[in-house]
C-alpha cells in the first residue's frame, strides 16, 4: 500500500519547463561552466593590466546602483528641475543624498518628493520650496493610488508624511521634505 | 551503447528529479542538482555498456551532487519542502510530504527501496555503507512513517 501511494506520489514530481531547458542546452551542446571560467579568468587579467578597481560597485540597471552611478556624474548645485530630468524615469534616486520619490498620477504630471541631508541639498530644497509656493495647489486637480487608497491632490499635500510612511530611505533621515509637481510632456516643473 | 543525450534526458529526467528532491527536500537545490547532473552527463560524453550501467551512473551521480549541495555552509539552513507540488489523491500527497518530513538519509533509502525498487544490496553499494547499515535506516524510517502516517496505510 505504501510502496504504491509512493509511486503514485512520485509520478506527478515532475518539472516540464527545466526539462525542455536542459534538452535544450545539450542541443546546443552550451557549456556555461566553463565559459564564466574563461570570462572571469580573461576579466581578472584585463582588470590587472589596465589597473581597474574591479570592486566598485557595478553599474547595473537596479534603481541603487543606478543612483550610485547619478551621483558620482550629477554636480552638485542644480536646479530642482534638472535633478528631476536627471532621475528620469527612476521611481527612486538619491543623487548627492538628495532622495528623490516619484509618484505618477494621472495625465503625464508626477509629484516628486525631495528630500536631503546636506547643506547642498539643503539649499536646492530650498529652490524647491520656492518653486512649490508658486504652485496652485488647486490646479490641476489629480489622485493618486497609494496602497490601495486613493488619495486626492489636497489629502496628499496636507498628509505628505502619510503618503511616504512605506518609503523608508526618505524617513530615515527624519527631516522634512518638499515635493514639486512636474509636467512629463513639457518637461517642467508646473508653477 | 548508448549514445543518444536526448534519450537519456527524456528518459531520466523525472527520476533523477524525483531522487534529488528525495536528497535535498528543497525543490531549488534539487533543480540546481538536476542540471549539475545532466551537464556532467552530456560533457563528458560517456558510453554506456547499458540501460543499467547509465541509470545506476546517473542514480550515483545524483547521489554525489545532493552530498555537495550540503557541504556549503550556506546551504546547510534550509527550509524544509513546503506544498508546492499538487496531488491527485490526498494520500499520495499525505505519504509523500510525510516521507519529506524525513531526515535525508532515511529518505535516500526509502525512495531508492520503495520508488527505484532497488535490492538493499545495491543502495548499500550505490551509498557507500554497509549493507545491515542500510537495513536499519530502512528499519527506523518505517517506524518514523508508522507514527506520522495513518493505521490504514500498511508499510512492509
Amino acid at each position: 500500500m505504501f510502496r504504491k501511494l509512493y509511486k503514485q506520489a512520485n509520478e506527478s514530481v515532475t518539472d516540464q519547463a527545466l526539462k525542455n531547458k536542459v534538452l535544450s542546452c545539450q542541443r546546443k551542446k552550451v557549456s556555461f561552466k566553463p565559459f564564466y571560467a574563461t570570462a572571469l579568468v580573461a576579466f581578472a587579467v584585463f582588470a590587472l593590466v589596465l589597473n581597474i578597481n574591479v570592486f566598485k560597485p557595478s553599474q547595473n540597471t537596479d534603481i541603487e546602483t543606478a543612483s550610485y552611478s547619478a551621483r558620482r556624474m550629477m554636480p552638485v548645485q542644480e536646479s530642482a528641475e534638472n535633478l528631476i530630468q536627471y532621475t528620469g524615469v527612476l521611481p527612486y534616486a538619491d543623487i548627492d543624498g538628495i532622495e528623490i520619490i516619484r509618484l505618477d498620477i494621472s495625465d503625464g504630471i508626477s509629484v516628486y518628493l525631495l528630500s536631503g541631508q546636506t547643506e547642498n541639498s539643503a539649499e536646492l530644497i530650498k529652490k524647491a520650496e520656492l518653486t512649490m509656493k508658486n504652485i496652485d495647489l488647486t490646479v490641476p486637480e489629480f489622485e493618486i493610488n497609494h496602497n490601495n487608497t486613493t488619495l486626492k491632490a489636497s489629502d496628499i499635500l496636507n498628509n505628505l508624511s502619510t503618503v511616504v510612511t512605506d518609503m523608508p530611505h526618505i524617513l530615515k533621515y527624519d527631516i522634512p521634505f518638499t515635493y514639486v509637481l512636474y509636467d512629463n510632456e513639457t518637461k517642467s516643473i508646473i508653477e | 551503447m548508448l549514445t543518444n543525450n536526448a534519450y537519456a534526458i527524456e528518459k531520466y529526467f523525472d527520476m533523477v528529479l524525483r531522487l534529488a528532491l528525495a536528497r535535498t527536500g528543497d525543490k531549488h537545490h534539487a533543480d540546481d542538482v538536476v542540471q549539475e547532473v545532466f551537464y556532467r552527463f552530456v560533457k563528458k560524453e560517456r558510453n554506456f555498456e547499458s540501460e543499467e550501467h547509465l541509470k545506476a551512473w546517473l542514480i550515483k551521480v545524483t547521489i554525489n551532487c545532493s552530498k555537495n549541495v550540503f557541504l556549503n555552509d550556506f546551504f546547510k539552513n534550509t527550509l524544509p519542502l513546503t506544498e508546492e507540488i499538487t496531488f491527485e489523491n490526498p494520500e499520495e500527497g499525505e505519504v509523500y510530504y510525510t516521507v519529506m518530513s524525513l531526515p535525508a538519509k532515511y529518505r535516500t533509502v526509502i525512495h531508492l527501496f520503495y520508488y527505484e525498487d532497488m535490492p538493499i544490496k545495491d543502495i548499500s553499494n550505490l551509498l557507500n555503507l554497509k549493507e545491515s547499515t542500510v537495513k536499519s535506516q530502512l528499519h527506523r524510517a518505517r517506524e518514523m512513517l508508522k507514527e506520522k502516517l495513518k493505521e490504514d496505510i500498511e508499510i512492509v
